[in-house]
């Protein structure tokens, strides 16, 4: 073996055990999240034939904002209304429409358009609730 | 009086008594209905009185019983998905995002579905994670139908692949023949196959294009250096993009496999064009690789092509689905007739279907007598006469008479909508071993780099007398032939034909976690009512008690009063007494504090009288005096008739005694299920004697009886935890906990959407045949899934080895970069071709 092979043969082991490292090796992950602020509740909402989905579950007295895609092009499903909520909009076809309001109490929150209807379900204790999670499961062993 | 329907999402279940937890925890709110709860899904379906609990009841319901109700998902359609082999990675990395509570991708379908927690991400959030992975979100495609929506799809992304394809094949055409004059003496491409291929083309070449012979070396060179280049941007240009992104994450999949390998060649090739004294004093040759290059990203492209071609087939069995409902709809509002687009229709519409067109909607004809041919629920004939009152489905075909159809739902809640959307989630459900799988194919790169190195090393170090440039070629060959996504698309293509061909066949299975439990099934546990008998019982006999004088009970008076307590129930034998002294004329009087007892029967006020309509069972319990009718309650028992005792003030008063036929083919099915190896057992809340009567008749091993209602998922419990693995197949609606409790819930004859939300595996029709056909075709994916990986797995262990030079030291021959490029084109495509037979699976049936 000449230099140039022992060059050759000290570089690919090298360089096989580095990628190995650098691809495989355990490290903290980027946690981009981290930075993120507890706050306003997000859903994207598809509007083709019914809502869907057609129930989402927030917490009573926090910022709501959904975002609604209407994927059809029939007028009857244009205007956007809520029961309880001073909130009306009107959906842009195959477009994210942001609705956003605070329920401030617990209660189901109609929505509707011409066609169809879906609800906003806001309850309060949902930290707890997840905090709790698993109790369910150990009661009945 | 109307019902509402909720779906709700349920968390923290862990095990099938979670779902039994819930299910019976919601059961209690009060104006509920009825409930199913199904622990593979993790949802609620809940059925309230309008007016009833609010869904914020239900919630907390859920949350009192040590669970919670919350949470979104939402999907994003990812661009390049498909080809990539790092969905462990995205889903990791999307997992450990704040907020996530877990992310699913299918490469198969380019989707990637994010559970989250609102309130701790957005999803603009959401997207930033996606994007700071490598990966992005595809452009919307503005088409409605999404039957054209996937079409549209797809022959974008063929088109997009198909220039850049023809653009690197030509450049690969020229390279080659470009590359001749500088073959020459070349002893490094001694061993190369294509080489030695293309020599009599050489000699071809060299006598009739001279001129090409006499060109400068290094014009040649430099021209092939510029096409090399445009060829590198143009059409490779996104999968070195891939690559970087990968290596800024510390990631590496196929891209990054294809990037290294002819990254290799192309630097190689530079540097001996550039300074072309350098390569030999080193000792390697003065080659230049330009028509590998072009080669390699040539069949790259050709493999994505013809396997972009076959997963569209793939997708083909939901699109046909899809298809199946027409787009158009023709309305009669007030006295005018007008044709309007399908999701147009609202409920209670009237729609006129003429001949020959498809039903847009399910509901009930109200005027019109025709056939329809549903024969894309094969569990009956194919062509049903109906008239007004028959209940129709969308997607079936009206064939003979003009009908006028009152529309239950609009066209995105019909059954065979629900079942399209249920098979593309399905998509998303891996089982452990895809889970594995995934690992497995997130490591896979930066080992077959390893590998590819170690094979340098292992030239360099046994073959002294061979040049360097040879382990450089076994390099680069390692890497391009171990680059294909076979491994990956094994689990996804199978799952995606597989369920969309059981859909077809009339079996909705709900993913491939649910395939995966299938095979683990030892033992099929079948209901009784509904399932293995019709379900539809008749009144066979009446039959009066002796009062104390010596007279009879007046047959009429029995069927009377016991229906005027059995109107309130919906059990089948209740709708079988009414709906026989309906058919009597006998006038049913009301009922007043009426109560069911599941399991025992009903009671009521009836007049001054308290009236029960009750089994035999209970009448014992209670030491009720049956006289002589003892002997007809043994005689009819013994011919699998059901018995109901009516008593009126606690005096019995005589019999009514029903039959429920068992289904024509039950006892085929149950000898073609029992052939195949499961324990078959038949849980019934009827007397042992009847059950037994039943089971014997249909061939069932053993029967567990007199089994009330709410103790039929402690007696599923019972069977898992003598270590068997259940398989329930029963009524959707009358056996919710028993499915819920069950490893893999089957429910039969159900076509609603909350049977089909509340199942494992839903079978529309009532054929027990359904059953061995959904056994089947899960059996037969499975099969494919391991033949697939398998395959995959061979492949890597054969290819590998002799794409390091194995044959080399025997034979002189080497495999090249090109033949690897070419090789690694046809693996996936083999896989996605071995999926895309079970589209073709006709289950065998003994009828």
């Amino acid at each position: 073996m000449n230099v140039a092979d022992a060059v050759i043969v000290t570089v690919s082991l090298a360089i096989g055990a580095w990628q190995l490292w650098y691809f495989l090796g355990r490290r903290s992950s980027a946690a981009p999240g981290e930075q993120l602020k507890a706050g306003t509740q997000e859903f994207r909402i598809t509007l083709e034939g019914g809502f869907s989905p057609d129930l989402v579950i927030v917490e009573a007295g926090r910022p709501v904002r959904l975002e609604i895609l209407r994927g059809e092009v029939d007028p009857e499903s244009e205007h956007l209304a809520f029961d309880n909520l001073k909130v009306t909009k009107t959906l842009a076809e195959f477009t994210y429409v942001p609705v956003e309001f605070i329920p401030s109490d617990p209660g189901d929150y109609r929505f509707y358009c011409g066609t169809c209807d879906g609800y906003v379900v806001a309850q309060v204790g949902g930290e707890a609730a997840r905090s709790n999670l698993g109790r369910g499961h150990q009661k009945h062993g | 009086m109307a019902e509402r329907r909720i779906v709700l999402p349920i968390n923290g279940m862990e095990c099938g008594a979670c779902a039994t937890t819930v299910q019976r925890r919601l059961a209690r709110t009060e104006g509920v209905r009825r409930v199913h709860v199904n622990f593979t899904t993790g949802e609620a379906t809940v059925l309230s009185v309008d007016g009833g609990p609010q869904a914020a009841d239900l919630v907390k319901a859920v949350r009192e019983a040590g669970y919670d109700s919350g949470g979104a998902r939402v999907t994003f359609d990812l661009a390049g998905l498909h080809h990539a082999s790092s969905i462990a990675r995205l889903e990791r990395a999307l997992g450990e995002a704040r907020g996530v509570v877990s992310a699913r991708a299918n490469q198969s379908t380019e989707l990637l579905e994010v559970e989250y927690v609102p309130g701790l991400v957005t999803t603009r959030e959401l997207e930033q994670h996606i994007a700071a992975v490598g990966f992005s979100i595809a452009e919307p495609i503005e088409e409605r139908d999404p039957v054209e929506r996937e079409l549209l799809r797809q022959a974008r992304a063929m088109q997009g692949l198909a220039w850049k394809f023809a653009l690197a094949l030509a450049a690969m055409l020229i390279a080659v023949v470009a590359s001749m004059p500088l073959a020459g003496e070349s002893t490094a491409k001694g061993g190369d196959v294509v080489v030695r291929l293309l020599t009599p083309l050489d000699a071809g070449l060299r006598g009739a294009w001279p001129q090409l012979y006499q060109l400068d070396r290094l014009w040649i060179q430099l021209g092939l250096l510029a096409v090399t280049l445009l060829v590198m941007f143009q059409s490779g240009g996104w999968l070195y993009a891939a690559a970087r992104r990968n290596f800024r994450f510390h990631t590496a999949d196929v891209n990054t496999l294809i990037a290294v390998g002819t990254g290799v060649l192309f630097l190689y090739s530079v540097v001996a064009v550039a300074v072309p004294a350098i390569w030999p004093a080193a000792g390697f040759p003065s080659d230049v690789y330009f028509d590998s290059v072009n080669g390699i990203i040539a069949f790259v492209l050709l493999g994505r092509l013809v396997e972009t071609r076959a997963n569209g087939r793939a997708v083909h069995p939901v699109l046909g689905l899809k298809a199946l409902e027409p787009t158009v709809a023709t309305v009669r509002r007030g006295s005018e007739s007008q044709e309007v687009a399908a999701y147009q229709v609202r409920v209670g519409d009237h729609v006129i279907v003429s001949p020959g067109e498809s039903i847009p909607v399910d509901g009930t004809v109200v005027a019109g007598d025709s056939d329809i041919d549903r024969s894309m629920f094969p569990d009956g004939p194919e062509s049903v006469a109906v008239g007004p009152g028959s209940r129709v489905i969308a997607g079936a075909i009206n064939l003979t008479a003009l009908l006028e159809i009152r529309a239950h739902t609009t066209s995105r809640k019909t059954a065979l909508w629900q079942t399209v959307r249920i098979v593309e989630e399905a998509q998303f459900r891996k089982g452990v071993v895809q889970k594995r799988v995934d690992r497995l194919v997130g490591v896979l790169a930066p080992i077959v780099i390893a590998v590819a190195l170690a094979a340098v090393v292992l030239w360099m170090l046994l073959d002294q007398s061979s040049s360097a440039i040879l382990a450089m070629l076994a390099f680069v060959t390692v890497v391009v032939v171990a680059a294909p996504s076979a491994v990956s698309l094994s689990g996804p293509a199978a799952v995606r034909v597989g369920t969309g061909r059981a859909a077809e066949l009339g079996a909705v299975i709900r993913g491939g976690d649910v395939i995966e439990t299938m095979q683990r099934v030892d033992t099929l546990i079948f209901g009784k009512t509904g399932t293995i008998t019709e379900g539809t019982p008749t009144v066979t006999h009446v039959v009066g008690a002796k009062r104390a004088d010596g007279t009879t009970v007046n047959p009429a008076e029995i069927l009377q009063v016991a229906a005027a307590v059995e109107a309130r129930s919906g059990h089948p034998l209740a709708t079988a007494i009414l709906a026989s002294a309906k058919e009597k004329s006998i006038d049913v009087p009301g009922v007043e504090r009426f109560v069911e007892m599941p399991g025992r029967g009903v009671r009521g006020i009836v007049g001054r009288f308290l009236v029960e309509a009750i089994s035999v069972r209970h009448a014992r319990e209670r030491s009720l005096q049956l006289g002589r009718l003892t002997k007809d309650i043994d005689r009819h028992v013994l011919q699998s008739r059901t018995p109901v005792v009516v008593v009126v003030n606690d005096v019995v008063r005589g019999l009514i005694i029903l039959s429920d036929p068992t289904k024509a083919n039950a006892k085929e099915a149950m000898a073609q299920l029992g052939q195949m190896g499961y324990t078959l057992f038949m849980l019934s809340g009827d007397s042992k004697a009847t059950a037994q009567l039943v089971a014997k008749e249909t061939g069932i091993d053993r029967v567990v009886a007199e089994v009330e209602p709410g103790n039929k998922a402690d007696e599923i419990k019972r069977f898992q935890e003598d270590g068997r693995v259940v398989a329930v197949i029963a009524d959707g609606i009358e056996d919710a906990q028993a499915l819920a409790q069950a490893d893999v819930g089957i429910a039969i004859g159900a076509g609603s959407e909350i049977a089909m939300q509340a199942s494992d595996v839903t079978l529309p029709g009532s054929d027990l045949q359904g059953v061995v056909t959904a056994v089947q075709i899960a059996r037969q994916t499975a099969r494919t899934i391991r033949t697939n990986l398998m395959f995959a797995i061979l492949y890597h262990l054969l290819v590998i080895p002799l794409a390091a030079g194995v044959l080399y030291p025997v034979t002189g021959l080497l495999l090249t970069p090109m033949i690897a490029a070419a090789v690694a084109a046809v693996a996936p495509w083999i896989v996605v071709a071995n999926a895309l037979r079970l589209g073709s699976f006709n289950p065998t049936t003994t009828t």
